[in-house]
This record gives C-alpha cells, structure tokens and sequence, in this order.
C-alpha cells in the first residue's frame, strides 16, 4: 500500500490534468457562444437605433404639423377679420412661426442622425467585442491544454521526488582509501 | 372647418407613428451550461490536485524517512572517521545533495548531520582528553599551551569534515570553538587561581625563611660591643621581599604583618646587642650605660643600634637599663640595710653591757666596750665614756681626744706616718692627763689591733683594681671579668696568707700577687680559648673567624641562622681573649 502511493498520485494527477483540459475546452466553448450572442445583440442595436431615429422623424413632422396649424389659425383669424394675412403683423406672426417650425425641424432631424449614428456605433463595439471573444476561444481551449501539461508535468516532477519511477539510495558511506 | 380641411395632407403625415419596439436584450454573457462544465471541470480538476499532492507529500514523507534511516545506516563510521582524519583521507557520504529525489538528499543529509556529530563528538573527545591532561598536571601546562592544544584539536577535526562539508566544518568550528573556549577560560581561571596563590605563598614563605637571619644582620663584637651596628641589608631585604610579594599581590593586611614581624625581629636584636653593651665592662655599668645613651656619647656602632630603634623602643631599652641601675643600687641598700641593722643591733648589745659593767663597777669591760663603740658606733662611745668617768675610774679621759683618736684608729689610718702620730697623740694626751692611764692603753691596743682594717684596706685595693665589682655585678659577664674574678680569688687566697704575718704590708702583697696573678690567669684563659675555638666546627681557627667577620662587616658574607650566629659569637669570643693575650696560632 505504502509503494502505491506515489503510482495512484501519478494517476490522479493524469484526472486532473483531464480536468484542466475539459474546463479549457468548455472555456472556449463558451466564449464563442458568447462572440455569437453579442453579435446578435449587435443587430437588435441597430434595429433599435433605426427605431429611436423614426421618433425623431416624427417629432419633425408633427413639429411642422402644428407651424401649418398655427399659420392657418392666423389666416384665419386674419381672413375674418378683414385682413390680409399675407402683409402686415399676420405675415410677420406667420413668418416667425414658420422659422419656430423649421428650427424644431432642424434640430429633430440632427437628432435623428445622432440616434442612428449612435446605434451604429454601439454595434460595431459589440460586433468587436463578438469578434474578441472569437478569437479567445482558442486560446481558452490552449490554455486548458497547457494547464493539463503543467499538472501533469508537476505531477512527473513530484513522482520523481517521491521515486515513483525507481529510487533507491544511490550511495553508501565510506572512506576514500581506505582499504577494505 | 375651412381651415382643418386645408390642413388635412398635413395632419396625414404624422398619424403613423414608427414602431415602439419592446426593450429586446440578448444574454451576452458566458454559456451557463458552458460555464458550469468549465467550472466543473476546472474545480474536479483542483480537488484532485490537491489529493494528489497530499499523496506526493505523504510518499514525499516516506522517502525522506527512508532516505534518513539509509543515510544513518550507510554513513561513515567512527572508526571510519578516525582512520580518515589519521591518514589525511576523506570521507564519503550516501545519498546525493544534489539529487531531486527526496530519499536521496534525505540519505545525504541524514548522513551528514551524523557525521557532523561524530566529528564533533570525536573532537569534544580529544579536547577533553587535553583538558583532563592539563588539570592532571598541577599547573605544568599553562593555559597558552593548552590553547594551541586545543586549536589543533579543533582545525583537525573542522579541517577534515571540510573535506565533506564546508558548511558543517564552519557550523562544528563555531560549536567547538564556543565550548572549547568555555574550557579554555575555565581551566585559564583556575590555572591563574593556583598560579597566583602559589606565587603569593611562595612569596611569603620566601620572605618568612629569613626571619630567623634577622638577629644575624645585626653585626658586632660580642665581647666589647663596640661595633655593633645594622648590616645595611637588613632594610633592603625587607624592602626587597616586601616588594617581591607586592608584586606577587600578597594581602597589604599580610606584608604589613610581616614587616612588623621583621621589625620587632630586627629590634629583639637592636635591643639585646645594645643591652649586652650596657651590661659589659665597656659601658661601665647600667646608670654609666644610660648615660652615654642618653648624651649619645656611646661608641658609634651602638649608637647606631640604639637610634635605629623606634622612639618607643629607645624609651622602653633606657627605662630597662635603668631598672638594672634600680636594681642594683637596691641591692646594694639592701646590704647597707642589713649592715646597719646589725650595727644597730651590735651598738645596743654593747650599750646593755656597758650599763652592766657600770653597774658591777667593772671599769675593765666599760673600757672595752667603749673601745669598741668607738669603732662601731663613735656618738654612742662619746655618750658613755663621761658614764665611765662619773662611774669612779681614776683619772678623767677627755672624751673628744678619745672620740678623736679612736676615729682615727677606726678609719683606717694604716699608714705608718699616720700611726705614729697616733701613738704620738696617745701619749701626749695621756702626759696631758686628758687621758687616764687605761684609757691611753686601750687606745693602743687598738691600734695594734687595727691592722684587721689594713686588711680591709687592702681587701678594698684588691676588689678595685681588679674591679671586682663590676666583674660580680654584670648580668652576662664577659672574658675580662671571668679573668677579674679569677684574680682576684687567686690574690685573696694570698692576701690571708700574708695577713698571718703581722709585719707583712698587705698592700705590697696585693700590688705584687696581682702582678704575679695576671699573667698566669691570662694564659690559661688562653688556652681554654683555644680548646673552645678547636671545639667549634665551622668556626675553628682564628683565620676563619676574622675572615668571617669582616665578610660580615663589608657585607660579602650573608648574616647567618640563629644557631650558626651562636656558635660564630662563641668562637669570636675566644678569638678576641686569644688576640687579647695569646698568641695567634
């Protein structure tokens, strides 16, 4: 039982190293599962800036929507007043609505580009990201192989000390010269 | 309703609003069943690991045990050991120090530590070996020599484990040389312990071997004193041994006991050589011995002596010779006691007869008795001679011309002239009727009889010029009143011869018999002189002697022991009454 030790030690060291090597596999597995999800994700960024831009648009057009509105109540208020809407203070009025309109316009359309800009920004990280992870799978899987070489190569080294692979004292005591 | 209509297209464009999308997450983290099975896998992996090397330490354990026990069991022996260190041999260890097998550095450390301590034990051996040799040796092997003994034990052993080990050789120098030094510092102790008593004892007794020879540093002549004196060596042996055992570190308590010892030594012998002085014929006596003393007229070596001595001393030697003198003179008056006792006692035998005879009418023995009062007691003869007168004596005596005559008579007037006129002076009184017929007769027969007194007289002449007296009266008589004495036996042995012979002139027989005597009595002084000189083996010729005292005298010849100086003041005594009236041969 005592010889044994160092041979069962040998073997469980071989299980570890096994071990190492299957969660360097998973490992990588698992980073490349990873790389896929954010690209995914990457693509539902870019829906959803595509959607955030649509608001904008949106806003821009409801934006005008109510200038149109504003102006019409003017001529209107204009016409049954007797007035010409189209001098005076009523053009006036309606030309400083219509600049408020093409300002909110303006500003609804930048934000829509940012929106989108920003969208597509935010995916191509994720897609970099994805693309990291790609390429740490191997290395994972790499590092679980080494891993299981270093256990198994301190498990060679601690056998030897132990003389799992044959020891006996190599040497006995004696005196140089000294006749038998 | 105009204006909505006109309004219309507008409105159309924003009544379709873009798609409110729901908030669409994907899980971007790691696989959970991925992740479970790296997990599973990495911590299985650890757990056996860690069982393995539990299993690598346990079998790590069992082959540094067995290592150890093969490296004790294969290590070198003793005897090994010993025969390496003789023949400059080097010794191997089992096992490899080098080696990553755990048996193997265990089997080589194992076998070195043993090695180590069989070294050190073999080392500790010899050392104590040397140790042992010199405290066996009562102070033979001093403690240097001990030190380079115990050096060499301790580079032969390191020397030849250096060989094996370098570093077990530097931790055995350091081990050894620590106890080493401990045994070195103990026995270094002890050894200076014994060394410094022995030199200290050595010292004193050293200094104690000459007490005895201190009386002899007081040099001189035993017979006349005159120079005695203190040999100059006396004080530099004393500060000689008490400087040789200051520097020997003897107790101050111990040289101050030894130099009063010396001292009161020294002056024992100061005193006695100056009391011999005082109490010889040179001194002329005690009270003469205090005086000369006193006025420091002594002779020069005894005032030597006597001033070397402490004040103290000096008080203590004078009040000693002036007790002898004390003495003396109560001796003497103790003498005049008795005498005047007996006188006293002969006046009033005399005075009871007188009144007896006066009584009776016996003027015959009235007349006597005066006659001898006259002698005897002359005031108490004075006192009755009128008794005699009144008593019925025919004629009348003149009692001063009695008192006179028989004064004179008494005194001793031997000297013919003198008698004659004494004769002279009787008869004249007698014609004169100053004195009775009876009275004028008795007064020459008186003077007849008065040559008892010439013997006297001359018995006095005798006692002075031999000096009788001093001779008698000296406590440690010397050769010169032994030859007094003896000649004045020999002249009184002639004197009451010639006193038989009523014409004989004593004076003239002591003036001739001493005369005679003195020669005779010298010569055989000298011849016993020289029987005592031939008697004394170290000293028995006068060469040896003179020699003797002059190499004592200039110091060449160191003052003797108590029993040689006896013999050396015998044999100068001879040597000095042989010098005196011999002839040296």
């Amino acid at each position: 039982m005592v010889a044994a030790v160092p041979y069962v030690a040998l073997a469980m060291t071989a299980a570890s190293a096994v071990g190492q090597y299957q969660a360097g596999k998973a490992q990588a597995a698992s980073m490349e599962g990873q790389a896929n999800a954010v690209d995914a994700q990457s693509s539902v960024t870019k829906l959803a800036g595509r959607q955030n831009a649509l608001q904008h648009k949106r806003q821009a057009v409801a934006s005008l929507d109510n200038v149109l509105r504003a102006m019409a109540s003017n001529n209107a208020r204009a016409g049954a007043g007797h007035i010409d809407a189209d001098s005076g203070s009523i053009s006036s009025i309606n030309n400083e609505i219509l600049s408020i309109g093409v300002r909110d316009v303006s500003t609804a359309s930048a934000n829509e580009t940012i929106t989108r800009g920003m969208a597509g920004y935010q995916a191509t990280l994720q897609n970099d990201q994805a693309a990291r992870l790609r390429a740490g799978a191997p290395v994972a899987r790499r590092t679980g192989v080494f891993n299981a070489m270093a256990v198994m190569g301190q498990g060679m080294m601690s056998g030897a000390q132990v003389g799992a692979f044959g020891s006996s004292t190599s040497a006995t005591g004696n005196v140089l010269g000294k006749p038998a | 309703m105009a204006a909505r209509d006109l309004l219309k297209p507008q409105s159309s464009l924003g009544s379709v609003a873009p798609i409110s999308l729901p908030g669409v997450s994907m899980p971007t983290g790691p696989d959970p069943l991925l992740a479970a099975t790296a997990n599973m896998a990495n911590s299985l992996s650890q757990r056996i690991g860690q069982m393995s090397q539990t299993m690598f330490k346990v079998a790590g354990t069992q082959a540094e045990a067995k290592g150890a026990a093969a490296g004790v069991q294969n290590a070198p022996s003793i005897e090994e050991i010993k025969w390496a260190k003789k023949h400059g041999q080097s010794v191997t260890l089992p096992g490899d120090a080098g080696s990553i097998n755990i048996q193997e550095q265990a089997a080589y450390a194992s076998s070195l530590k043993l090695t180590e301590a069989r070294y050190g034990s073999l080392a500790r051996e010899a050392a104590l070996g040397e140790v042992t040799k010199a405290f066996m040796s009562d102070g033979e092997i001093k403690p240097d020599l001990l030190q380079k003994r115990l050096n060499d034990v301790l580079e032969s052993y390191t020397g030849s484990l250096a060989s094996v080990s370098q570093a077990g050789a530097a931790k055995l120098d350091i081990d050894l040389r620590n106890q080493f030094n401990n045994q070195l510092v103990a026995y270094s102790r002890e050894w200076h312990s014994k060394d410094t008593k022995q030199r200290r004892a050595k010292a004193v007794a050293r200094a104690h071997n000459i007490l005895p020879e201190v009386a002899g540093y007081v040099v001189g002549d035993s017979k006349t004193r005159q120079d005695v004196g203190i040999a100059e060596h006396a004080t530099s042996m004393l500060e000689r041994e008490v400087l040789n055992m200051t520097v020997e570190g003897v107790p101050t308590s111990t040289i101050e006991a030894y130099k009063t010892t010396f001292q009161k030594r020294l002056d024992n012998a100061l005193i006695t050589s100056v009391t011999q002085w005082s109490q010889g014929s040179e001194a002329g006596g005690p009270l003469e011995a205090f005086s000369k003393l006193s006025k420091g007229t002594a002779p020069e070596g005894v005032m030597d002596a006597f001033e070397s001595l402490p004040a103290s001393k000096q008080n203590t030697l004078k009040t000693d010779i002036w007790a002898a003198h004390t003495r003396e003179q109560s001796i003497e008056e103790d003498r005049q006691k008795v005498i005047d006792d007996a006188h006293d006692a002969v006046v009033e035998m005399h005075t009871t007869n007188f009144y007896s005879a006066l009584l009776t009418g016996d003027h015959g023995t009235m007349r006597t008795i005066i006659d001898t009062l006259t002698v005897v007691d002359p005031d108490t003869a004075g006192r009755l001679i009128p008794l005699l007168s009144k008593s019925g004596d025919a004629g009348t005596d003149d009692a001063g011309i009695v008192r006179d005559i028989s004064l004179r008579i008494a005194e001793g007037q031997t000297d013919p002239t003198q008698r004659t006129y004494i004769k002279y002076d009787i008869i004249s009184a007698m014609k004169d009727g100053t004195l009775t017929t009876g009275t004028g007769k008795h007064l020459m027969q008186n003077l007849s009889a008065s040559r008892s007194h010439v013997f006297k007289a001359a018995q006095a002449e005798l006692k002075s010029k031999t000096r009788y007296n001093t001779a008698m009266n000296r406590i440690n008589p010397g050769p010169e009143d032994d030859a007094a004495l003896r000649l004045y036996e020999r002249v009184m042995a002639k004197l009451h011869l010639a006193s038989a012979d009523p014409e004989a002139d004593l004076m003239v027989v002591v003036e001739t018999e001493i005369e005679n005597e003195q020669g005779r009595i010298h010569a055989a002084m000298v011849e016993e002189a020289r029987e005592t000189l031939a008697s004394i083996p170290l000293f028995n010729s006068v060469e040896i002697v003179e020699q003797t005292t002059e190499g004592l005298k200039n110091g060449t010849i160191k003052p003797f022991g108590s029993v040689k100086i006896l013999d050396y003041q015998r044999a100068l005594r001879a040597v000095k009454t042989i010098n005196k009236w011999g002839t040296a041969k």
